[in-house]
């Protein structure tokens, strides 16, 4: 479903190049649960990024779905992320005035959706990930875990091909960071593909593949 | 995005920030009322003005003696003026189309009257003269049709004349005396008022024949033709100069149309009507510059949000509309609160100052609002380039 070949991405930093990936090989099925572990610096975002297409490579190829995505226009890479891929953020990323409602059903206004195809989409999201009575809340009267919660609703809304998740647990208490992972780990369960970059290894030691990154190669790729 | 969702999410962000939206859009506000209160101002002026002149009719053409041209062309070629007589003024009634041919002679002079004397204006005048102007009689006649070469000794007063020579005494029959003349009061002016500074009751009416002989003159001010009214003017104009040419032997009178005289100050009170629409379009322009300062500030509090709709799959082109339409929305409100405050104002200045003329001109209403869109679209251009342009990962990381 997900297949990068040769994929590398350089940065300058200060007048110097930082080699963040180096020709990075890797695909990744339908429907699997995988942790990018790895220290700072170690390019695990940036490999996120690109995957989320949020970044382009310098050289290499990207198929998502079957479909070169490499060399896609602005405007088609934001379709694509709007259609394949949901993002869940360290920081949340809820717009401020807008309810937890309103939040998850942003992408689907972006697309255009009609209103009346909303709706059940929208109610059924908000039993899922039990924010039913929050649903009227801003993101300032909710708490972390819910407003993880309501992000990961919003990723989900457009009924992604992928779930990326950058330290979704970053933000949060241990106690509300397991909760938070339980969620993802449903989706999984549910059938959807999720990656999840965080440089805790009780965390990536939950997944069933856990990959391991080091100055922007992948050193290990374990199963089971 | 669908346009109502567009329009509710746009709304929703002024909202969020409803003293800042006030602020700004009262910048705009304030620009629209100052076009609509100025131009009413300017407009009230234009009709005024006009109004003052259409008074006596628009169907008047003067003809007036002399000619403006160059002096001092090949020496022998003499130059005369012939006057302009009342023979000329009876030729004139015969040209097609025209109604009444009217010979004036205006000038100062003392009517006494049991005692009592004052220094008035004074016209000499054609009988039709107060049909041609407009100009109604309050008591008895205006000057009756005598042979204009031997009229009877009759005088009509205007209105203040009458008051201040008479009092309230009926002065039908009195007789007065002008100018050292006797006359008899035939008829007394209704009010006019003032037209242009010119006090048209503080007058005496006289026979034209009678006040060319007590001014001891051979021409006639003016003479005013006033023709049907769905005449063509290029037509009668045609022919009062075919007559009077044919009787001077050339062209040395002058004709103005009033129509033309109207023109030319329509055309300058609209100058004046569009520089103070100007004039007040500047501070629309402060107030579009208040929607791009608070649109900058705006993209660059909102840099991370930009980042998640780009992440959530808004295109460049989508971001652009978003902040587009904050700042037009913006000055759509500013706007439409700035007609309602201008034109409120333009009431309020009619009712506590009656005397200044004050009409709002739609047109120009509409327009300043048109013009309203068009600087909150362009204050906006550039914050929402700003915006649309941000790299979506850059954005997200801004926090």
């Amino acid at each position: 479903m997900i297949r990068l070949s040769g994929i590398a991405r350089t940065f300058l930093v200060g007048g110097e190049e930082v080699h963040a990936l180096r020709a990075v090989d890797l695909g990744i099925a339908h429907g699997e649960y995988l942790s990018i572990m790895g220290p700072s610096g170690s390019g695990k975002s940036t490999l996120l990024n690109i995957i989320g297409l949020l970044d382009r490579p310098d050289t290499g190829t990207y198929e998502l779905d079957a479909k070169n995505v490499t060399a896609l226009s602005d405007d088609e890479l934001a379709r694509v992320r709007r259609e394949k891929i949901g993002f869940v953020f360290q920081f949340f990323h809820l717009v401020p005035r807008l309810t937890a409602a309103q939040n998850i059903e942003l992408p689907m206004v972006l697309a255009g959706i009609d209103p009346a195809a909303r709706r059940p989409r929208l109610a059924r999201l908000l039993a899922e990930y039990g924010l039913e009575e929050r649903a009227g809340h801003r993101p300032d009267q909710l708490s972390g875990g819910q407003c993880q919660r309501v992000a990961i609703a919003r990723a989900m809304s457009m009924g992604p091909t992928v779930i990326l998740a950058d330290e979704p647990t970053g933000n949060l208490d241990r106690h509300t960071g397991q909760e938070v992972l339980g969620v993802l780990e449903r989706v999984h369960h549910n059938g959807g593909t999720v990656v999840v970059v965080t440089h805790d290894p009780e965390i990536g030691a939950r997944s069933q593949r856990r990959l391991r990154m080091l100055d922007g190669a992948v050193v290990a790729d374990e199963k089971g | 995005m669908r346009y109502a969702d567009f329009v509710s999410f746009t709304f929703a962000s002024l909202r969020a920030q409803r003293l800042r939206t006030v602020l700004t859009a009262l910048g705009i506000a304030v620009g629209i009322a100052a076009v609509i209160l100025l131009t009413s101002i300017g407009e009230g002026l234009h009709r005024f003005v006009i109004d003052e002149f259409t008074q006596f009719g628009t169907n008047i053409i003067a003809v007036n003696p002399g000619r403006i041209q160059t002096h001092g062309a090949p020496l022998g070629a003499v130059n005369t003026v012939r006057p302009l007589t009342i023979d000329d003024a009876l030729a004139l009634r015969r040209a097609a189309h025209v109604q009444a041919a009217v010979p004036v002679i205006q000038g100062n002079a003392e009517i006494t009257h049991a005692g009592r004397s004052r220094r008035v204006t004074l016209y000499g005048v054609g009988a039709e003269f107060g049909a041609a102007f407009r100009m109604r009689v309050a008591l008895g006649q205006f000057l009756p049709e005598d042979d204009p070469r031997t009229p009877r000794a009759f005088a009509v007063l205007g209105s203040k004349a009458a008051m201040e020579l008479f009092g309230g005494d009926n002065p039908l029959g009195d007789r007065i005396r002008v100018g050292g003349e006797r006359y008899r009061v035939v008829g007394v002016m209704q009010s006019k008022g003032q037209v242009l500074g010119f006090d048209l009751d503080d007058t005496v009416f006289i026979p034209v024949g009678r006040a060319l002989e007590m001014f001891n003159r051979e021409s006639l001010m003016e003479i005013d033709v006033t023709y049907e009214p769905t005449a063509p003017l290029a037509e009668v104009e045609e022919g009062i100069k075919r007559i009077l040419s044919a009787r001077h032997g050339s062209e040395d009178y002058t004709v103005t149309p009033q129509q033309k005289m109207l023109e030319v100050f329509g055309t300058v009170l609209d100058a004046i009507t569009f520089a103070v629409a100007a004039i007040g379009g500047i501070s629309l322009v402060v107030g579009g510059v208040g929607i791009l300062t608070i649109l900058t500030i705006a993209v660059a509090e909102r840099t991370s949000e930009i980042g998640l709709l780009r992440a959530v799959g808004a295109t460049r082109r989508g971001i652009l509309l978003l902040f587009l339409g904050e700042a037009a929305l913006l000055a759509v409100l500013g706007g439409t609160a700035g007609l309602l405050l201008g034109w409120s104002a333009a009431l309020a200045l009619h009712l506590v100052l009656p005397a200044l003329p004050v009409h709002t001109p739609w047109s120009y209403a509409l327009l300043a609002e048109l013009v309203a869109l068009a600087v909150g679209l362009a204050a906006g251009v550039l914050p929402a380039r700003r915006a649309a342009h941000l790299d979506p990962l850059d954005a997200l990381r801004s926090e």
